[in-house]
């Protein structure tokens, strides 16, 4: 008696094209997952980074602000305890990142009206470590805006005076096209102490995930989330920023959602017609193995053992392929977190045994047809 | 003993109902070697595959000394197959990726042994051809590893279908000697066939024509 998986991998060997075709198939499939994937997930990390560096997308200000003057001013004129920052950052629940307190106001310096904004250190939830988004202001030091630079004449080094106290100029900024060139930054508690008015703040900035479906109420939510954890406070969101890398994120899952159904399809389409036309080739043979009285559980295990051995071949194949695509092409296409894509090794296994499974259901079908195939029919057909 | 009774097969087929076998009844004794000759399309493989279980008659009963065969369950009939019934074919039926001694043991049931299938192709001038695959063989080379598959489990039946129609008349002889000496052994033999050669060695001859049975006569 042979052994059945003599008699798989004989035949393999054998019916090397189809084998071949039938690995083929099922290797693009699993590369094309695998580096859709990779590639996805790096666009999400890449969309998530670039939104970031647009700013924050969460200002919390004192609850009593007049709206109006607010807008109008760019900060609210009602200040909070400094205190306020540490205790929303320790606020089980909340999901807000990169908490910055700031003190601003307008003031004058040399005859010229600035931006004088105070700049605590930057605050993350408990657990959570993250890379700073914004630079930090040193005491004793101050980063000077471009408009503010060019009409004081003021460059990297120089001294300045403001409001009575010596401070040492870190950098000037570079030309933003926005009230950032008439800003002037400090560390927040030299600011307080310019403008008498230790240990408060007027706002505190931050960025939020807002990784919500298009049916949720972000604003809402967040509200709700801060009335219980500061009500003193209330929250104004930059909906168009947020919105924008809301949409763009559920975009790239949408593409994904919609183009990973076609691709599987495709493929086990391919894997089925190749085990059909297997299954074809081998009438005879079968007919010979229900002549020699072989049942038809013995038959099947040929043909889904082949499957089995072609969805693991596959798989393995594809993972490696997909993540060699992605390794090449993600870094090209996602230049700012190219060194984050890496090898996909958590999809190995799922790729391993989701191929698998998709192969011997593909060739399910041809099996049990080989399996109930009239040898008589078979025999006959010499 | 093998008693064929009343066996009708119908082909049902899209323009026409096909007769393959009318009211054919036929009693083969244990040890008889019977050649069942007749042209093509007369019935002849159609007669083979309900011997051996493959084929349900239309109406009819094949019985197998006391078994109905057809009131056996389908893996029954397996089993009878695997273990009783040793099959040659006009066209060899070997399995292209493996090679001859793994195609004898193909028909193993896991009581025959490799050193039992050596034997067969020694007995039969093969055994230098073991390693060899089917594609390298000469079809009278490839009919003596299928004659050594058919002989592997020592079945109780051999059915063979046109096991010459591919042959020269020199490996015709050696098929024919091989059958006939599976007989002396105490086999029984049904050979489908169209040449006359086979009553040379037959025990009883019987025609077929249109799937009904024209004339019984011993063998030569």
């Amino acid at each position: 008696m042979i052994g059945t998986m003599r008699l798989i991998f004989n035949e393999i060997r054998y019916r090397k094209f189809n084998f071949l075709l039938s690995l083929g198939a099922v290797a693009a499939a699993t590369a094309i997952f695998v580096a859709f994937h990779t590639i996805t997930t790096a666009q999400e990390r890449e969309t998530r980074r670039v939104t970031r560096d647009l700013g924050f997308n969460l200002r919390v200000i004192p609850r009593e602000t007049d709206m109006d003057r607010f807008y109008a001013t760019g900060y609210s004129d009602l200040t909070m305890d400094e205190q306020a920052v540490h205790r929303l950052v320790e606020y089980p629940g909340l999901s807000y990142n990169h908490l910055v307190a700031t003190l601003q106001r307008h003031f004058e310096l040399s005859g010229v009206p600035v931006l004088l904004t105070g700049i605590s250190n930057e605050y993350a939830p408990p657990g959570q470590k993250k890379k700073p988004m914004i630079f930090t202001v040193p005491p004793g030091k101050v980063y000077v805006g471009f408009e503010v630079a060019q009409r004081l004449n003021i460059k990297n080094g120089d001294t300045l005076d403001i409001g009575g106290q010596s401070f040492v100029v870190e950098r000037t900024l570079s030309e933003t096209g926005t009230s950032e060139d008439v800003r002037v930054s400090a560390n927040l508690s030299d600011v307080q102490d310019i403008l008498g008015e230790p240990g408060r703040i007027n706002e505190i900035q931050a960025i939020d995930c807002l990784c919500m479906t298009p049916d949720e109420d972000p604003l809402g939510i967040l509200r709700s989330e801060l009335d219980e954890a500061f009500p003193d406070a209330k929250v104004i969101m930059l909906k168009s920023m947020a919105e924008a890398r809301a949409r763009q994120r559920q975009s790239a899952e949408k593409f994904f959602a919609y183009l990973t159904p076609v691709i599987l399809i495709g493929c086990a389409l391919c894997v089925g017609a190749l085990a059909m036309m297997n299954v074809n080739d081998r009438r005879q043979e079968v007919g010979l193995y229900r002549a020699l009285g072989r049942s038809s559980t013995r038959i099947m295990t040929l043909f889904i053992g082949k499957a089995l051995v072609i969805g693991l071949c596959g798989a393995a194949a594809g993972f490696f392929l997909g993540g060699a695509l992605a390794l090449n092409l993600g870094p090209k296409i996602f230049p700012v977190t190219a060194a984050a894509i890496k090898w996909p090794w958590p999809l190995l296994n799922a790729s391993l045994v989701a191929a698998t499974g998709f192969t011997v259901i593909a060739s399910f079908l041809p099996a049990a047809t080989a399996a109930s195939q009239d040898p008589a029919v078979a025999l006959r057909d010499t | 003993m093998i008693r064929f009774e009343h066996i009708t097969k119908t082909y049902r087929k899209k323009s026409a109902d096909v007769s393959a076998l009318a009211d054919v009844s036929l009693e083969i004794a244990t040890g008889e070697f019977v050649s069942v000759r007749g042209s093509s399309g007369s019935g002849k493989t159609t007669l083979l595959l309900t011997t051996a279980g493959m084929l349900r008659p239309s109406s009819g009963r094949v019985l197998m000394g006391d078994r109905e065969l057809y009131a056996l369950p389908q893996h029954e009939r397996a089993t009878i197959r695997s273990h009783e019934i040793g099959f040659v074919f006009q066209m060899f039926h070997l399995v292209p990726y493996l090679n001859v001694l793994d195609n004898v043991l193909l028909a193993g049931t896991g009581k025959s042994s490799r050193d039992e299938a050596i034997r067969l192709l020694d007995g039969l001038g093969m055994a230098g051809r073991a390693g060899h695959h089917p594609a390298e063989l000469s079809a009278g080379e490839c009919q003596r590893t299928a004659l050594a598959r058919a002989f592997l489990n020592s079945p109780k039946l051999i059915l063979a279908d046109e096991p010459t129609g591919n042959l020269d008349p020199e490996n015709a002889t050696v098929v024919m000697e091989q059958l006939k000496a599976y007989q002396k052994l105490g086999g029984t033999v049904i050979v489908a066939t169209h040449s006359e050669r086979m009553d040379e060695v037959a025990d009883r001859v019987v025609h077929l024509d249109h799937g009904r049975l024209q004339t019984i006569h011993a063998g030569d």
